[in-house]
């Protein structure tokens, strides 16, 4: 036992050592140095990047079923293989583990890309298209109108991925995703406007594009079900220093202009999401009990309030801190939610719920399933049962009943009086024999 | 029809002659738990069967009276005599209380 | 010998594109410098003094940001930089005694690294206690500490100690080998192991050597512009320390001789039919004239238009403009009304490269026609014809089974037909999120058309009828103003399909999983009705009714208590009896039904026996 707790610290110690361990798979290092200020913020922010060419003939995921890293960036479009023992099947398996990645290409993307991006839901046009918008490029464009201003309003209405203050125009140099609409798992981060579309940009349009207008996915995210993230982006030079402190000046339309595009700010709010820095939510204690009694019970009966009290902790700068929303939803469930409510905020992220019992007995499960844009999936269940009054519960001396409380006891006193006069009577038999 | 009415008074003729008073005295107390059964079921009828459980017992309390005294009073009538040879009307009337005892205790339990 | 062999054939093949495509923006950099400066951190301080020292910038009086600035002095790399940025400021006085602590701990140590002896032999130079140290003995050490780690950051500052201590001729005898082990990334670029500041440092250590030694460079051209290369691609750094590292270095790869040409667009990249030349500054990395390059040497080699490959021009000299040295200008007035995208190879001595010019046109619209008819073509559609800019002015209708056809053709300036690669038609419900593309295709005289389908258009905005906008986009990387017309609204009916309403629903159903869903509460059974009190009384009493008629009834039948034995067990028998009934009473009322069988147990077995004796008493008085 004491083995135990003086490893667990140490576990601990471990893991969130490893949280922050991070694979970066590159073309070519020279990328280490054109997208080094998205490197260093992350460098800052306490990740530990290890650098590798994507065909790095000793590249390992895990070693001993063991995973090395928990995020993963892929920075390698023009990679055609991985090296070592990365493959599309090993990077689904690792997201399916539960480890991160982030993902960027550009218009020279290869087909391993297409592959993990349809492994993700995503659908990536092919080679040497990219996204052109001849309303909304960039004055440095270079002629093919591919740098494309992108107004930070075509981003998701979810500030805990993409942050809460994106102004400045975003500059983008890329390929579009499309993504599958049945899929609601998958998010779209970033569209282009109705003018752009994704096609090559040397030829004529002749077959209706991969992608047009707003459906045009220019950033778009996964959070699987076992809450790891992805997110992919179609340009790898939306990270670069270069579109980092590039000057935005849109040719046409509302000739937008700023000093410095909205890349950076976006790109580090994306990969603090992607890395799990937000949008974490845990459950921290769960309590329910009889209203006006403080233990809890595992057994309710059909009378009964129950008193349900959920705390949920968000991940906040690396601090677990409560947790505040209006819509968190208890459920209380019997096969079918019998009782659906929005529980009550307290103070300090206690969320909590005051409701009778239905008057159907059985299995229940106290159910708190949280699942929203950004966030992780929060699900918590408890399972209670709810049984029928006992035999002593039932309500007595019921005014109705009186006529036959009154008969019953009139029975009892009947026979009582009727043993003495049954038993004791003498026939006057002599008297009808002298008859 | 007219037969029928007629016949009633010779009826209660013949009882009040024939029966022994031990048997009306039986006859008076089953007389009572009928009527006393009936008004309950009555009650019931108008009012609804909730509390359904105090309904039950009471009027099972007052028909199993009556049935225990029914069975004393075939015990106890001297004209039955040959079919009960062997038992006495005093074992009849021990059994009669054995069976209240156990009878009450029930019906005691469920009338809530 | 094989690999000069090999270099130079690649050299050679090379050549073609031997020309940068940009240079280093000294001026920029000179703003990162200068915010160094009054930053209060040492080494960027450092760096911010040797950059602009570099470019020959003026240097301002920072002594006493020097002297307030942050150090570690036990740290010897601070010390190097601080020692350093006094020397390079002039302004050695005010460090105080204490600095030359470390350097002197650094040399007098036996393990000491070569980075560290570096930092501390060059800390001791700066404030001018530079010890001549024994020549031969240090270098053997230092090749010593080399074979420990032999990374070309290492390399690096052997050589440097080695211009200090009058080594050159080994540096030169390494060169070579240094330079192989150069990374080549997409065989265009050349850089060090570490990046830039080791690139930087090694090239310019190697370099100065060399000139020291008064020999010919040691880099190939083919080498001078890989590293080049590489040194354009960094010149986004934002850090002082970047950016002195790298003017560094491109003013050495500069000034070596031949200096690798660079040629940039100046300001435009395109031309239109008003501004018919570009123009193309041709200069070394830093920005500077090349020298020795004649004027008439800057040729357009062929101009080819990418559509087609068509040949537009060949061998066109640029002019130089006048009064700037290194400003060419290039005509193109031959080309400027035909729109697209040209490759034009320009040459400027041996070496030549390609450019990507667009010629930029406006575009202007023909009419317009919209034309509402049967899918089947049975009726001729009905045709309202539209001019550039104008709306329609009233709302058409169509339903699902007519369709939309929409002609128009695209002209130039010269009303001339041109195709574009963007000729798209959008329909988006009037202030709706969704919307559909339709592409138009050309047909062979340039006529862009397209037919909308109101039945297959209803799938793609969920089969919601109502006003939906209607425009035109048309753009293209030679299209000057892009045109986004408006058209105006028209009302689609689509048909009422349910299986399609359906898949719609569906959709939505599946986005909203991921909210708040709708509360659900239980709905308890209603309680039983129950009768008035009074009601109950009343029967109650009834109920106790028939109990007063067995009264009357036996009293009327008459009762007596003949058989009344004389003995205790008739009186323990009613009691054991009565009892008995009470104790139910008493259950009923309070009692549990464990506590009532204990009392009822010896209640039990007293109406028992008493009874049993009663009874047995009473037969007997009857059979006497």
């Amino acid at each position: 036992m004491k083995i135990y707790t003086i490893l667990l610290p140490l576990l601990y110690c471990y893991s969130a050592y490893a949280e922050q361990e991070t694979l970066v798979l590159v073309d070519n290092l020279n990328i280490k140095e054109t997208h080094s200020q998205f490197f260093k913020s992350l460098q800052e922010r306490g990740y530990t990047l290890t650098y590798k060419l994507a065909d790095d003939a000793n590249l390992v995921l895990s070693k001993y079923g063991e995973y090395l890293y928990k995020n993963l960036i892929i920075f390698s479009p023009s990679v055609i293989e991985f090296g070592g023992q990365i493959d599309t099947d090993g990077i689904t398996k690792f997201i399916d583990d539960g480890g991160n990645v982030l993902l960027a290409g550009n218009s020279a993307s290869s087909d391993l890309y297409r592959e993990i991006a349809s492994e993700c839901g995503f659908e990536m046009d092919e080679e040497s298209a990219a996204v052109i918008d001849h309303f909304n490029f960039d004055s440095l464009d270079d002629g093919d109108h591919t740098r494309i201003v992108v107004s930070p309003r075509n981003l998701i209405n979810a500030p805990t991925i993409v942050g809460s203050q994106n102004t400045k125009p975003l500059l983008f140099e890329g390929t579009g995703l499309i993504l599958d609409k049945d899929n609601s798992l998958v998010l779209p981060l970033l569209t282009a406007d109705s003018t752009a579309y994704s096609y090559n940009p040397k030829s004529q349009v002749k077959e209706y594009p991969h992608a047009v207008g707003r459906k045009t996915v220019l950033i778009a995210a996964l959070q699987a079900r076992n809450n790891a993230r992805i997110v992919f982006s179609g340009s790898l030079f939306f990270f670069s220093d270069d579109a980092f402190n590039a000057p935005v000046s849109k040719v046409h339309g509302d000739k937008v202009k700023s000093d410095e595009s909205g890349n950076k700010e976006l790109a580090i709010n994306l990969s603090q999401w992607v890395f799990g820095e937000r949008g974490q939510l845990r459950v921290k204690q769960v309590h329910h009990h009889r209203q006006g009694e403080d233990n809890s019970s595992d057994t309710y009966t059909i009378i009964d309030t129950v008193v349900y009290r959920i705390e949920i902790e968000e991940l906040k700068n690396g601090k677990w801190q409560p947790f505040n929303s209006n819509d968190v939803q208890l459920e209380f469930v019997r096969i079918d939610p019998f009782i659906r409510t929005t529980l009550q905020k307290k103070p300090s992220g206690v969320y909590e719920a005051i409701f009778k019992v239905p008057d159907v007995w059985g299995v229940y499960q106290f159910k708190v399933d949280y699942d929203r844009i950004g966030y992780t999936r929060l699900y918590h269940s408890t399972q209670v049962s709810v049984r029928p009054l006992q035999h002593t519960q039932y309500e007595r001396f019921i005014p109705s009943a009186y006529p036959y409380y009154v008969s019953a006891f009139s029975m009892m006193f009947g026979v009582f009086l009727f043993s003495i006069v049954f038993l004791y009577y003498k026939e006057d038999t002599p008297k009808s024999k002298n008859e | 029809m007219p037969s029928v009415i007629s016949v009633i008074p010779k009826l209660y003729h013949e009882y009040t002659t024939k029966t022994s008073k031990k048997l009306k005295i039986v006859d008076a107390y089953l007389l009572y738990v009928f009527l006393t059964g009936v008004i309950q079921f009555v009650y019931c009828c108008l009012v609804g069967t909730f509390p359904f459980n105090s309904f039950l017992s009471g009027f099972i309390s007052c028909v199993s009276s009556f049935v225990l005294g029914v069975c004393l009073r075939l015990q106890v009538n001297p004209e039955n005599k040959n079919e009960f040879s062997g038992l006495s009307a005093e074992r009849g009337f021990a059994d009669f209380i054995f069976a209240h005892l156990v009878l009450h205790i029930v019906v005691m339990n469920f009338i809530g | 010998m094989f690999i000069r062999v090999v270099s130079v054939f690649f050299c050679m093949l090379a050549a073609c594109s031997a020309i940068l495509q940009g240079t280093i923006d000294v001026k920029k950099l000179q703003g990162i410098l200068d915010e160094g400066l009054i930053s209060k951190d040492i080494s960027s301080m450092y760096h911010s003094l040797k950059g602009l020292k570099q470019i020959g910038a003026k240097i301002p009086d920072v002594c006493q940001d020097i002297k307030s600035a942050k150090c570690d002095l036990n740290n010897i790399e601070q010390v190097f930089y601080l020692t350093n940025a006094a020397a390079l400021s002039g302004c050695q006085n005010f460090l105080s005694p204490d600095v030359l602590g470390a350097p002197v701990r650094v040399l007098d140590k036996k393990d000491a690294s070569i980075s560290d002896i570096y930092y501390a032999v060059y800390s001791l130079k700066a404030i001018g206690k530079g010890q001549t140290m024994e020549k031969e003995e240090a270098l053997k050490n230092l090749i010593q500490l080399l074979k420990k780690d032999d990374s070309p950051a290492n390399y690096g500052f052997v050589f440097a100690l080695c211009e200090h201590m009058g080594c050159e001729a080994w540096t030169a005898q390494h060169t070579d080998g240094i330079l192989l082990s150069a990374d080549e990334s997409d065989s265009k670029a050349l850089h060090f192991e570490g990046g830039l500041p080791v690139t930087s440092f090694v090239l310019t250590t190697i370099l100065r050597s060399f000139k020291v030694l008064k020999k010919p460079s040691p880099l190939s051209p083919e080498q001078r512009y890989k590293f080049a290369t590489y040194l354009v691609s960094r010149r986004s750094v934002n850090t002082p320390r970047g950016a002195s590292l790298l003017l560094e270095a491109a003013y050495a790869i500069a000034d070596d001789q031949p200096t690798p040409i660079c040629i940039s667009f100046k300001d435009r990249k395109y031309i239109t039919s008003e501004m018919d030349t570009i123009e193309f500054s041709v200069t070394d990395l830093i920005g500077r004239a090349i020298p020795n390059l004649k004027p008439e040497e800057v040729v357009a080699q062929s101009g080819t238009r990418l559509a087609d490959d068509v040949v537009v021009l060949s061998k066109q000299p640029l002019v130089k403009k006048q009064n700037e040295l290194t400003t060419f200008v290039l005509n193109l007035s031959k080309i400027k009304t035909q729109y697209g995208m040209y490759k034009i190879s320009l040459a400027a001595g041996t070496k030549s490269s390609n450019f990507n010019v667009a010629v930029l046109g406006e575009i202007q619209l023909g009419n317009l026609e919209v034309g509402i008819g049967d899918v089947d073509g049975t009726t001729s559609p009905k045709v309202t014809t539209l001019t550039y800019p104008n709306k329609l002015t009233d709302v058409l209708q169509a339903d699902h089974l007519q369709k939309v056809s929409l002609k128009f053709s695209v002209k130039d300036k010269w009303n001339k037909p041109v195709s574009v690669q963007q000729a798209f038609v959008r329909v988006a419900p009037v202030g709706g999120e969704d919307e559909a593309i339709f592409v138009a295709e050309p047909d062979n005289t340039k006529a862009y058309k397209v037919d909308l389908n109101v039945g297959s258009l209803g799938k793609l905005v969920q089969q919601l009828s109502g006003r939906y906008t209607v425009s035109v986009y048309l753009g293209d990387s030679a299209v000057s103003n892009p045109l986004l017309w408006d058209l105006g609204e028209i009302s689609f009916q689509f048909s009422k399909d349910l299986s399609a309403i359906d898949s719609a629903g569906r959709r939505a159903g599946a986005s909203a999983v991921r909210g708040p869903l709708p509360e659900i509460a239980h709905t308890f059974r209603e309680p039983d009705a129950r009768p008035p009190r009074f009601v109950s009384d009343v029967f109650a009493a009834a109920c106790a009714a028939p109990l007063l008629l067995l009264l009357l009834l036996w009293a009327k039948i008459g009762i007596n208590f003949g058989n009344l034995p004389l003995t205790p067990a008739a009186l323990l028998f009613h009691l054991a009896l009565g009892g008995s009934l009470a104790l139910y009473g008493l259950f009923w009322l309070q009692l549990s039904m464990f506590v009532t069988l204990r009392y009822l147990t010896p209640l039990a077995a007293l109406t028992f026996l008493s009874g049993h004796s009663l009874l047995r008493r009473l037969a007997q008085d009857k059979k006497r």
